[in-house]
């Protein structure tokens, strides 16, 4: 068990002053919904593991600076949008490196249209839904959770859900999938 | 024909198409990969608090061992001396103490150390001489030889710091106090002598986890004693051989994990205490027709390089920062500044779309100046031609990359895993 598991105000702190313990336990805290904060801008898996990893290592650079360690979950999933949105931008083939990704991902993981179909909608949804549908679903997270990495409302989270399922619904439509009443 | 689908299907099915499985958090290879991060945590602390306690200093400086590429020479042989004397302050083996190992150290006045030691991603050999004339940090003399390919050699006497490049016959002169990794040695020098004294009494504080026993040595049927440790806030572990006789250290290694795993980043392999060495001898003496590069000329050149590298990172202003990589090229074409700006000026081209260009820069930055950035400029020079419609080129140049990445970067870091799809996407087609 690292150190600071149950306090995450502590552990930042324990960071701040270079805990290499405390800043593991951070980084496996906070890893697996950095990737997928990462992912909802990339749209592609490895690239989101560099990201985050690098959204990880510009956060202890940058960790002084942080003025607030209650808003350190928000602080590091920014970083990482950024240091995600700096792939996306630095990369001259990142519209084709994406393209090739969504397309790996269909042809393994579409057992049947739906799937593909549902595939299509989370990547066509902006980043910003997109985000809250790959914490709730790919990571697990609760509204809650979602609240406290995000640092917004939980109304906020809750009505970006809707509005991106909504969307979602609104693609499967037109590939002739309707829901049920 | 419509289909339909319950809410619950819905959800499920996104949660079908989550790309591979969970993301597996593994720190330590986070660490190898940015080392650097680890180091800054401890240095922006640092900066924050302008002057922590002496054994957070100590600490602090001591996490910065063995990560930066430039300069590191002789700072990972002090922290070794040092986690020495630590250890032996710390022991219960009445057979050392700490007072006769600092009584010990108080007669050296200098060491030649010989070894090997990481620089630009690969360990090489080096060869260190250090002498210490008094008290205080301008009594540090130093000569360190790296037997890189670049055969850099870098000299400090007190506060000025020599590097010397003898292929294009090239001397920098810097301010050692702006030097990070300088400051452990000033640090002790303005203590006392060999690290003794006040320092001692702080680092007894730092170590962890040590281990001795005592050993012959297969080699000379001598007793030595073996010494590990670790110290896990800097993430560094030890193996020291230590003379029972002398007290004194005669082999160290560093490994930058806990476990002693894999080769060392630093390995002193031989450490002489007192050897002959003239007093000239750590004099540097600019070699005649040598370019010199003064502090304020590297001032200036370093602060004209900044802002070539903010107009390419931050306002993505190509165009504008190609004259000023191009200023800082004319300068200084002998040295890294001058095949960096090469290599960004040939990436200025590519995100402006003439590859071309790219191609004929990234080749002059190969041609000209060696530097470990050749892996690099190789995968750049692979995109550049690919773009340009030279397949053949471009797999070579990938190839290249590659192979100048063994040893050097690991198999999914830039720009190795980039340069690997590519040769499949290549070879694919």
């Amino acid at each position: 068990m690292r150190p600071y598991e149950d306090n995450e105000k502590a552990a930042v702190e324990a960071a701040r002053c270079g805990d290499v313990e405390a800043l593991a336990g951070l980084y496996e805290r906070f890893y697996p919904t950095l990737v997928w904060v990462a992912y909802s801008v990339l749209l592609d898996r490895s690239l989101a593991e560099d990201a985050a990893q690098q959204a990880f290592a510009t956060a202890c650079e940058k960790l002084v600076s942080l003025r607030s360690v209650d808003r350190f979950g928000p602080w590091l999933t920014a970083i990482c949008r950024n240091a995600a949105q700096d792939i996306v931008r630095s990369r001259q083939r990142a519209a084709a490196l994406q393209k090739d990704a969504a397309g790996e991902i269909h042809a393994e993981s579409s057992h049947d249209g739906f799937d593909r179909t549902v595939k299509e909608a989370v990547d066509r949804l902006p980043p910003v839904y997109r985000e809250v549908i790959v914490l709730h679903y790919y990571n697990g997270m609760s509204y809650k959770e979602i609240e406290s990495v995000l640092g917004v409302s939980g109304d906020k989270v809750k009505g970006r859900l809707a509005r991106a399922r909504k969307q979602m619904q609104s693609h499967l439509e037109k590939e002739g999938f309707r829901r049920e009443q | 024909m419509e289909r339909t689908y319950s809410e619950q299907e819905l959800e499920q099915a996104i949660r079908r198409t989550a790309p591979g499985g969970p993301p597996k958090p593994d720190f330590e290879a986070w660490q190898q990969r940015h080392a650097g991060a680890l180091c800054a945590t401890g240095r922006s602390v640092n900066r924050k608090t302008n002057d922590g306690p002496p054994v957070t200093r100590v600490i602090r400086l001591g996490r910065c061992i063995m990560e930066k590429r430039r300069t590191r020479f002789a700072v990972a042989a002090a922290a070794v001396i040092v986690l020495a004397v630590v250890f032996f302050g710390r022991g219960t083996n009445k057979a050392w103490s700490m007072e006769q190992t600092i009584a010990a150290l108080k007669k050296i006045e200098t060491l030649h150390i010989t070894g090997k030691n990481l620089c630009e991603g690969k360990l090489v050999d080096f060869e260190c001489w250090v002498r210490l004339f008094g008290e205080g940090s301008d009594s540090l003399r130093m000569r360190y030889q790296c037997g890189c390919e670049r055969k850099t050699t870098v000299v400090v006497q007190g506060g000025t710091v020599y590097a010397y490049w003898p292929a294009g016959n090239v001397v920098r002169i810097m301010d050692g106090s702006k030097m990070e990794d300088l400051q452990y040695w000033y640090e002790g020098a303005k203590i006392s002598p060999w690290l003794t004294g006040k320092l001692l009494e702080t680092l007894k504080l730092i170590g962890r986890g040590w281990q001795q026993k005592v050993e012959t040595d297969p080699n000379t049927g001598t007793e030595q004693i073996i010494v590990t440790c670790n110290h896990p806030p800097s993430n560094i572990s030890a193996l020291l051989v230590v003379d029972p006789q002398s007290k004194l250290v005669r082999q160290a290694k560093l490994w930058r994990n806990l476990r002693r795993e894999g080769e060392p980043e630093f390995d002193a392999q031989a450490i002489v205490y007192n050897p002959e060495v003239p007093t000239e001898f750590f004099e540097f003496k600019i070699p005649p027709g040598a370019t010199v590069l003064s502090k304020e000329d590297g001032e200036k050149t370093q602060a004209l390089f900044e802002r070539a590298e903010q107009l390419f990172h931050q306002d993505k202003k190509y165009a504008e920062a190609i004259g000023l990589y191009q200023q800082v090229y004319d300068r200084y074409p002998q040295i890294g500044w001058g095949s960096t700006s090469l290599m960004m000026i040939g990436i200025c081209h590519t995100h402006l779309g003439d590859h071309g260009k790219a191609i004929e820069f990234y080749q002059r930055a190969l041609r000209e100046h060696p530097t470990g950035w050749e892996g690099v400029i190789q995968f750049y020079l692979g995109a550049a031609y690919l773009d340009n419609g030279q397949t053949q080129e471009a797999l070579k140049a990938f190839e290249n990359c590659l192979t100048d990445a063994e040893g050097k970067r690991g198999p999914d870091e830039f720009p190795v895993k980039d340069a690997r799809e590519y040769i499949a996407k290549i070879k694919g087609k």
